[in-house]
């Protein structure tokens, strides 16, 4: 027989598993194909016309970290490391991203998160939501600045600026799929577990 | 807080440290043979995507279906606009049936005088887009045709109008568009009716810049963008676009195939196109290559 909470921390695994495929998955679809809009000079009039401005041109949330760091900061024993990084390793290769770059700097802001969860014992959304984006923020630069390093084509700054405003908009949504939704919270100090940890 | 109190984690948490530092040293390490054999780890990558994502088919059609029909959907809003606009580009077009028909006419009776043989290499395969690449900053499509069905690596990719891309990276049953507008993206281009040669490299706009134009005074917007065909990686006398002027005053082209609706794309069949098979590897003319020979020796000596 399995113990309960072996069980459900399995089962949650599980969940974490599902959601980062399906957030894979929906980043897959080709249903933004259009690049950014952009002005153009109308040859006879001078004027500026813009082109292509029906298309979502900002760079979308990084939903994968959101979710990732949602888990993490609730409950990090249901988000492992190596789940992590496989995980973040097959969206490498998906989505066309050179190779164990963003894991290997990611897991270091996802280590980090996960000592700020042993640290206190209560994080409040405000801060828990400036601390994941503060997280996140560092950990693409830094993302930015070895890509300029090993010369590999990367996207302009101000693109890369979008893309933490954007997460960062997305995640309080992010954490309130993960609480209402998913229903993964923290733990109430009743939870702890033989070992005296959290399930 | 009761976690991590327990004697053992003394120990538990330096040996955790290091096996995460072990860790992050292993990705670097596939980052680093990634930047080092780049074609290798490409062709893995091609190699996992081919098993992945046509496995997702069943789901990934449906879903972009409905979206794009909730996209239409919305437009109804705008419906009379649209009509309107509809009404007065057909009345331009009718013009220019009259005139295409023609032109036809004359085009095929003076084929037939001169007994012109068209080029019959250049047919066509046609793919349906899979996926597009997650990642909001690089611009590339999924096909659902691949090495089975004879897609070798650069050859060149339209949708019914004008040229898209290109292809980069053939698994057996998909292959990949890098698109125009990708960063990594640079084509050589003729801009008509002047004949200067240009490259066109992508931004990640709608309209990709055109870079190295010749003689700037002589390009003027509206001129019609073909692809030039140097490099004997791209066919020639593709059309690309028309040119455009930026904001910034910059020579742009805007793109004739239509970015928002990616659906059926052509992969033109193009043979003897050059292949980079390892890293460094360069496509070159072989004109080029022997020209280059004796320069070489001479330095040398």
């Amino acid at each position: 027989m399995v113990d309960p909470i072996t069980w459900r921390r399995f089962q949650f695994r599980v969940l974490f598993l599902l959601v980062s495929a399906l957030v894979i998955f929906g980043q897959l679809l080709p249903l933004n194909t259009g690049p950014a809009s952009v002005q153009l000079l109308d040859p006879e009039t001078g004027e500026l016309i813009r082109e292509g401005g029906s298309y979502l041109s900002l760079p979308g949330p990084d939903l994968l970290f959101c979710f990732t760091a949602a888990f993490l900061m609730r409950r990090p024993r249901w988000a492992p490391v190596l789940l992590i990084v496989v995980v973040h390793l097959l969206a490498d290769i998906l989505f066309l991203r050179p190779l164990g770059l963003w894991p290997a700097v990611s897991i270091v802001g996802y280590e980090f998160l996960r000592r700020q969860t042993n640290a206190t014992a209560e994080i409040a959304v405000p801060f828990e939501v400036a601390l994941v984006v503060g997280t996140f923020a560092a950990a693409v630069l830094v993302n930015g600045l070895l890509h300029l390093i090993f010369a590999v084509s990367h996207p302009a700054f101000g693109a890369t600026i979008l893309h933490i405003l954007t997460t960062a908009i997305a995640y309080p949504f992010v954490i309130g799929v993960t609480h209402f939704i998913l229903r993964v919270r923290r733990a109430a100090a009743r939870e702890l577990d033989s070992d005296g940890v959290i399930g | 807080m009761a976690i991590d109190r327990r004697g053992h984690d003394e120990y538990a948490r330096p040996v955790r440290r290091v096996l995460i530092g072990v860790l992050v040293v292993f990705l670097l390490a596939i980052f680093g043979l990634w930047r080092i054999d780049n074609p290798r780890m490409e062709r893995f990558r091609s190699n996992l995507v081919d098993k992945v994502v046509p496995s997702f088919d069943w789901a990934l059609v449906p879903v972009t279906r409905v979206s794009r029909m909730f996209d239409d959907f919305q437009s109804y809003a705008r419906i009379y606009e649209q009509n309107q606009e509809l009404r007065r580009e057909l009345q331009q077009m009718k013009s220019w049936r009259e005139a295409a028909i023609q032109l036809e006419q004359e085009n095929a009776r003076l084929l037939d005088l001169n007994k012109v043989r068209l080029n019959a290499q250049l047919t066509f395969v046609t793919g349906v887009v899979l996926t597009d690449n997650g990642s909001p900053f690089r611009r590339s499509v999924l096909l659902n045709v691949g090495a089975r069905d004879g897609i070798q690596d650069g050859w060149a990719t339209m949708d019914g109008l004008g040229l898209v891309g290109r292809i980069a990276g053939v698994g057996d049953k998909t292959s990949r568009v890098i698109l125009l507008t990708d960063t990594s993206s640079r084509v050589p281009v003729t801009i008509q009716p002047s004949g200067q040669k240009a490259l066109l490299v992508g931004d990640n706009t709608l309209a990709p810049p055109v870079d190295i134009v010749e003689n700037i005074e002589d390009v003027r917007p509206g001129d019609r963008v073909v692809t030039s065909g140097d490099g004997k990686v791209f066919p020639a006398d593709v059309l690309v676009g028309q040119i455009a002027l930026g904001a910034d005053r910059r020579l742009r082209v805007k793109l004739a195939a239509d970015y928002g609706r990616l659906e059926f794309l052509r992969v033109l069949r193009t043979p003897h196109s050059g292949v980079i098979g390892e890293s460094g590897g360069l496509i070159a003319a072989d004109e080029v290559v022997v020209e280059a020979e004796p320069a070489a020796e001479a330095t040398d000596g």
